[in-house]
């Protein structure tokens, strides 16, 4: 039985490579430190990328080879395509210099987004986290891993209890990415007032190009005729005031 | 030293931090959704850990599924998040969490 723990399995420690964790651990806490340091943002979402690469590595050191190759896909495959993408459609992407001091800022942004305040409640909660792990440290574990998932991974043990145990939130997730699908859609769609702003401001620029072709050929036949000719001149309304 | 559960709960919490301080740092909007990532992923991590390192006899698995599902619910917010950020592009042709100061309008 699966479920049964291996009689010399040693402990909760059993079978997690040292060098490996580290370096998957090291390289995870690293790119995520490239991708909220880093300037040019699109820097950052390759950083990011890398990220999901050293997250996939930790957790498959730690045995979740299944969740490891999720982590893989979601964090280096679906959420740097979407962001970029995103960034493309957005003609104004922040690149270098998009920390740089906008005379906009309002007060009280400007005081919550300093970076020393950022990092000293970023360190508070990490401080805390890692607090309450040390402090109960060894009350989780209450015994050895199963040989078995160890041997021969995870995947279809964890299908088992996706389609057993978990299957109404499995169905659940499922529903949720297509109505995220289908909400992304609805929300990112033009709407008819913005489809008449456009409208509207296409055609004002459409008249103008009008306006303006009309006053010179205006001018050019006036140009063309012979001086002191005025009948020409009385005869086209509006020239002065510009259309 | 044997790797425990602390190992990967400290790992999990700095990556976690590392992901407060950009959603309190970054301007950007996308950068802000990149550090909500982080955050998310050091939530996985810490799910993971206790999977293998916690109640590992009843319910080896519990925390591994829920960190599966946790992820497919992190795509989905990505994929709202972004089209989100583009209909606030469109009304303020801004993306700085800055300048979008306006509840409505």
């Amino acid at each position: 039985m699966w479920l049964a723990p291996a009689p010399a399995a040693g402990g909760e420690s059993v079978s997690v490579n040292g060098p490996l964790f580290y370096l998957g651990a090291t390289a995870a806490v690293a790119g995520a430190v490239l991708v909220v340091t880093l300037k040019d943002l699109r820097t950052a979402v390759m950083a990011f990328a890398g990220f999901g690469l050293a997250l996939g590595l930790l957790l498959l050191v730690v045995g979740a080879d299944l969740v490891a190759g999720l982590a893989v896909l979601v964090f280096t495959g679906v959420v740097p395509a979407v962001v970029l993408a995103g960034m493309v459609l957005t003609t104004d992407p922040p690149g270098p210099g998009e920390d740089d001091a906008r005379a906009r800022r309002p007060v009280l942004s400007a005081v919550l987004r300093r970076w020393p305040l950022a990092l000293g409640v970023a360190a508070g909660v990490s401080a805390l986290l890692i607090g309450v792990a040390a402090a109960s440290r060894g009350d989780w574990v209450t015994g050895p891993y199963p040989s078995e998932l160890l041997d021969r991974g995870t995947t279809a043990t964890l299908g088992h209890v996706l389609f057993n145990s978990y299957a109404l939130p499995f169905a659940g997730a499922g529903v949720l990415l297509l109505a995220a699908a289908v909400g992304a859609t609805v929300v990112a769609r033009r709407d008819r007032i913005e489809r008449d702003m456009d409208r509207a401001e296409r055609e004002r620029a459409e008249r103008a190009e009008r306006v303006r072709r009309r006053r010179e050929d205006r001018i050019r036949a006036r140009e063309g005729r012979r001086p002191g000719d005025s009948g020409m001149a009385a005869a086209i309304p509006g020239d002065e005031d510009g259309g | 030293m044997s790797i425990g559960v602390t190992h990967l709960l400290v790992a999990s919490a700095l990556v976690f931090g590392t992901g407060v301080y950009g959603v309190l740092a970054r301007r950007s909007l996308f950068g802000v959704l990149l550090a909500l990532q982080l955050m998310l992923a050091g939530a996985d991590v810490a799910l993971v850990a206790f999977a293998r390192f916690g109640d590992a006899v009843r319910q080896p698995l519990d925390g591994t599924a829920f960190a599966f599902l946790a992820m497919l619910a992190g795509a989905a917010e990505v994929t709202v998040a972004v089209a989100l950020v583009l209909l606030a592009y469109r009304r303020h042709r801004t993306v700085q969490v800055d300048e979008l100061d306006e509840l409505a309008g």
